[in-house]
């Protein structure tokens, strides 16, 4: 099967935050990629933020804009556009047109990831945007809050350039809405960033004065809800109500008369409106797609295929990001991960570039010899360069002080080469981004690439810059001196996953990885694989889940590669990426795995409440139990006449501030099929939010339509079920927030929407060493936009175990995981060492202060050893526990006390 | 007095102190060259003893700049750092120099402004100080 695959490039159309991860994972992998954007630079939609939820991340898009710059396997194409595509899946023959120039290339496979662009108010007359100025969108919004940005992070409002003491936010501008701007469809994206927004805004000033105007605020991500509550408490104001009109007054202020939620109508003055613009896929992308051959969906996106959010009809053209439908930017990075997953399983890399072979390093001469070398970009002004040059040359150690060029690796091997430097002291405008060339020029010439310091060109001081330089550049390379080369070791890639979980998402990734070329071992703990995807009917589009899970476990059967180990559990697990070692027990037996990587997929239960008569009453159920009953006996619900669902039962809740993502499309898929059976039956759906969001949206539109009530409770006032006795018929009484009085209804069965659980992950946690986050779901890595990694290196989140989510996102994130997880597997060995802690056993106490300060749980006590011990494969590099550590047993020789100790003589010119 | 200019060591970590060092070459921001950089990987990696040394060695001031609290790589440097430059406030009160002289502060990728105005702000503070006690 592996053998037949075709091999080849690909190409990705689009340089935003899809297209971007898309290349560097493929890259990773092996693959040569043709990087395709439309404008001159890369970045996309991001440039234009101000901080992503959750916490500040922006310091992540340039690093990775970079990486791609330097890839040799990614040729990155700006200015370019794709002309013509023929040919099928294996074997595409691409028309491009670059700056100007025709140029044809042939690819195995094409991605798609033009992204979205914001939704245009000015056709939108409600709003009044363009006619009065001081009614602006949400993307000037973050253009102003930008420190970059025009106003250089004042909010001002553009009539009078006042900062406006009273701002309103107006949701679901140009999505939710068939009337007027023809996208039936929820933007996902709106209620996260308005209330970031909101947020920001408190941050500059806290005594302005937010409100966001809302229909539903959808919090459903993963910490999205605490979010809200935050921002709640910060003081921004959430109203819920429909706008009816926009008045200006006092001839800049804004009157907003909005409808409330008890249908009164309601006036507020307000001095800077700010427009929640919904997304529209790219068009030119869209037009593209068509000419490929590719299906649009009634939405405008590119239409995937059933069970794969990045598959399109035309095999070898995938598509992820914001042209499949409205996503995030974490979202936007799975389905990124996934494409490559789903080519690993057909087409072999074939690089751009011949594989760097990298010589043995040789023994360091003792005496240090420097090579200075700083990068200014060709066409920026080079004195500073220049200034740094003088000053290095003339100090000890420095054997050659020189401007590179734009070929900066080539360049460092050649003047490395040259000068016999055993060291490199680098300056640059962003020496951050340059690590990974310096790295590598050192390897290639032999040398331990942590034998290099940098000096920063920023900031310097523009009237008198000689003495901060003279600074920098004598520190810089003082600390180069003291420099020695941290111990590095290759370590065997054990080429096999261990999966644990055998749910959808475990069997998913599981055969993504196999498909990719590699062994797999699944542990299951109960007798069958399937998890709780056995008691789901369909996906929300009404796919057949259970055809499809058949389809997936048969797969799995079938595949020599994959080994399933049923009614087992994890008890222990030890090791780095490339190498773990895991202790599974099987009834009486153990078994003892040897894994490269590992993906949790252990999956989480609905809750058992103790609410609204379940376990009381026969015909209240949770919908687990809806749902299988439903797969199993759908002739029950023949003769009913009424039935209520019940959302956020034990969600949303104070000790359980989480929202279960997919509860409100399941009630809402769930009635309407329901209807299908019995359409005489009266199906009452109460919620807090109804949160269907991206294209589920159809489906609430399609069950109001059908004649579905939809009755909102609050929180204060939940509804109330009754019976006489357990067979009784049931009584649901709510307060209707329209009537603003009770209703009472007797319906024939109830259904619970009850929270998504992970019950498993303190005892995996513990096991893999990994961290919860604060709702008990697995915490995603602190590097921040990882979605699909834990805090621990080669540890792989998949599905509910990670947050609830419903088939289409698990199977997707299992892809991704699988597609991480074959960055690993697909290198024969790992390094480990470098910038990592060490421990001296001869000074350690077993004081166990490494222990607990260290963040990502990496030193144990060796009792053999009688001392700590530091995994250099696992060690992150920040250093806590050498700074902690009593005995001072702990070392880092890339940043030594010595360094620290010495740089202030230096700096201060006493040496 | 006022002639007097202070030399000031900073330690940045390497990920939003550096971020923010981005944005402040955006806004033209510079750092005035008596404040005197020492890059360290996390703040956490700072020990007391190497803030003291930076006084021992003739700075009248010094500060730590990292990250937020619920932004740190390494999840708790910072937190690290701030329960330093607290206890080597203590230090400085029992050597009769004054704790004002050290301080920490949260940078953030997105506020370069605060960046530039960090370093102005410890030169003033230190400026109105005077020359710190313990230089020889």
């Amino acid at each position: 099967m592996a053998s037949k695959k075709a091999i080849g490039r690909v190409l990705v159309i689009g340089g935003g935050i899809s297209g971007i991860e898309v290349s560097l994972s493929l890259s990773r992998v092996g693959y040569g990629v043709y990087l395709v954007e439309r404008m001159s630079s890369l970045g996309g939609m991001i440039p234009n933020l101000q901080r992503l939820y959750p916490i500040c991340a922006c310091c992540k898009l340039n690093p990775k804009i970079a990486s791609c710059e330097q890839d040799p396997n990614i040729k990155v194409l700006t200015n370019s556009s794709v002309l013509a595509v023929s040919g099928t899946k294996g074997d595409f023959t691409v028309k491009l047109q670059i700056n100007g120039r025709k140029q044809e290339i042939k690819v195995g496979s094409i991605v798609l990831a033009s992204g979205v662009k914001a939704f245009d108010p000015s056709l939108y007359d409600t709003y009044s945007y363009g006619r009065y100025p001081n009614v602006i969108t949400s993307v000037e919004y973050e253009q102003m809050q930008k420190p970059l940005g025009p106003e250089g992070g004042q909010i001002k409002r553009p009539s009078d350039g006042k900062t406006p003491q009273k701002i309103a936010w107006l949701q679901c501008v140009g999505s939710r809405d068939i009337n007027t701007c023809d996208a039936p469809y929820c933007s996902t994206v709106c209620c996260m960033y308005a209330l970031k927004e909101a947020v920001n805004t408190k941050d500059f000033d806290q005594d302005i004065d937010t409100t966001i105007f809302y229909m539903d605020m959808r919090t459903h991500g993963k910490g999205f809800e605490r979010y809200m509550n935050d921002a709640n408490s910060r003081g921004v104001k959430l109203i819920r109500s429909r706008i009816h009109t926009i008045d200006l007054v006092d001839n800049e202020d804004l009157l907003i008369t909005y409808v409330d939620d008890k249908g009164a109508l309601q006036k507020e003055k307000f001095e800077l409106v700010v427009l929640s613009v919904g997304l529209r896929p790219s068009s030119e992308a869209v037009d593209l797609a068509r000419k490929m051959g590719v299906k649009i969906n009634t939405e405008g996106y590119i239409e995937t295929r059933a069970f794969s959010e990045v598959q399109t009809n035309k095999a070898g053209i995938f598509a992820c990001g914001g042209i499949t439908s409205p996503e995030d930017i974490k979202g936007s990075i799975t389905q990124a991960k996934a494409v490559v997953s789903e080519i690993l399983s057909f087409l072999k890399p074939s690089p751009l570039t011949k594989e760097y072979k990298y010589p043995p390093l040789k023994d360091l001469d003792p005496a240090s010899k420097i090579l200075f070398a700083y990068h200014i970009p060709e066409g920026t002004d080079a004195h500073l360069g220049k200034r740094a040059e003088k000053i290095a040359s003339n100090l000890n150690g420095v054997v050659k002080a020189v401007r590179l060029g734009e070929d900066l690796l080539g360049d460092l091997r050649k003047k490395l080469r040259e000068s016999k430097a055993n060291k490199i002291v680098f300056a640059s405008c962003s020496p951050d981004i340059h690590k990974a060339i310096l790295e590598k020029a050192l390897r290639l010439n032999g040398l331990n690439p942590y034998l290099y310091e940098t000096v920063d060109l920023r900031v310097v001081s523009e009237k008198d810059a000689g003495p901060q330089l003279e600074d920098r550049v004598r520190a810089a390379i003082a600390r180069a001196e003291f420099l020695v080369p941290p111990p590095l070791r290759e370590i065997e890639v054990f080429k096999q996953a261990l999966v644990v979980g055998g749910g959808l998402a475990g069997i998913q990734a599981a055969l993504s990885i196999a498909k990719s070329g590699y062994a797999v071992t699944i542990v299951e703990k109960t007798d069958k694989l399937g998890g709780h995807s056995r008691h789901v009917k369909s996906n929300w589009r009404g796919e057949d889940t259970q055809k499809h899970l058949d389809k997936l476990i048969d797969a799995v059967n079938k595949n020599k590669k994959i080994k399933v180990l049923l009614n087992a559990e994890v008890k222990r697990n030890v090791g780095s990426p490339g190498h773990f070692a895991t202790t599974v027990r099987q009834g009486d037996t153990d078994i003892e795995i040897l894994h490269g990587v590992t993906v949790l997929a252990t999956g989480a239960n609905p809750l058992q409440p103790r609410e609204y008569l379940y376990g009381q009453h026969r015909n209240v159920f949770i919908w687990s139990e809806l749902s299988q009953k439903l797969l199993e006996d759908p002739s029950f619900f023949k003769d009913s006449k009424a039935g209520v669902f019940i959302q956020c039962v034990g969600s949303r809740e104070p000790d359980r501030p989480y929202c279960s993502n997919f509860c409100c499309t399941f009630a809402i898929k769930t009635a309407i099929d329901l209807m299908e059976i019995n359409p005489q039956m009266q199906i009452y759906i109460l919620y807090r939010d109804i949160r269907t969001f991206g294209f589920r949206e159809s489906l609430y539109r399609q069950a109001r339509e059908k004649g579905v009530i939809f009755v909102r409770y609050e929180p204060s006032a939940k509804p109330l079920v009754t019976a006489d006795n357990p067979l009784s018929k049931l009584q649901v009484t709510v307060r209707d927030h329209v009537l603003n009085q009770p209703i009472t209804i007797e319906p024939d069965f109830i259904s619970l929407q009850t929270a998504i659980v992970p019950e498993a992950n303190p005892q995996i946690a513990e096991i893999f060493g990994v961290d919860l986050d604060e709702d008990g779901f697995f915490a995603e890595s602190p590097e921040k936009l990882k979605p699909v990694e834990s805090t621990r290196p080669g540890v792989f989140l998949a599905g509910l175990g990670h947050y609830p989510k419903d088939t289409e996102d698990s199977l997707t994130q299992a892809k991704a995981a699988a597609a991480k997880a074959v960055e690993i597997l697909s290198q024969d060995t790992v390094e480990i060492g470098g910038q990592v802690a060490e421990v001296h056993p001869e000074k350690c106490a077993v004081c166990c202060t490494c222990v607990r300060t260290c963040p990502f749980h990496v030193p144990y006590i060796d009792h053999d050893k009688g001392a700590a011990y530091i995994d250099p494969g696992l060690c992150e590099g920040c250093g806590l526990c050498v700074a902690e550590c009593p005995g001072k047993a702990i070392t880092m020789v890339t940043c030594s006390d010595e360094m620290l100790n010495d740089a202030p003589a230096f700096l201060l010119g006493i040496s | 007095m006022n002639d007097f200019v202070p030399q000031i060591v900073a330690f940045y970590c390497s990920n939003c102190a550096s971020a923010a060092a981005d944005v402040a070459e955006g806004l033209k921001k510079e750092l005035p060259n008596n404040i005197k950089i020492i890059n360290v990987p996390c703040t956490g990696r700072i020990e007391i003893l190497h803030l003291l040394k930076a006084f021992e060695k003739g700075a009248d001031g010094v500060y730590v700049a990292g990250c937020q609290e619920d932004s740190c790589r390494y999840t708790s440097g910072i937190i690290k750092a701030k329960k330093r430059v607290e206890y080597v406030k203590k230090l400085l009160e029992e050597l009769e120099i004054e704790p004002q002289r050290i301080e920490v502060f949260s940078m953030s990728a997105s506020r370069g402004q605060e960046f530039a105005d960090t370093g102005a702000k410890m030169i003033e503070r230190i400026r109105s100080l005077g020359p710190s006690p313990a230089r020889t």
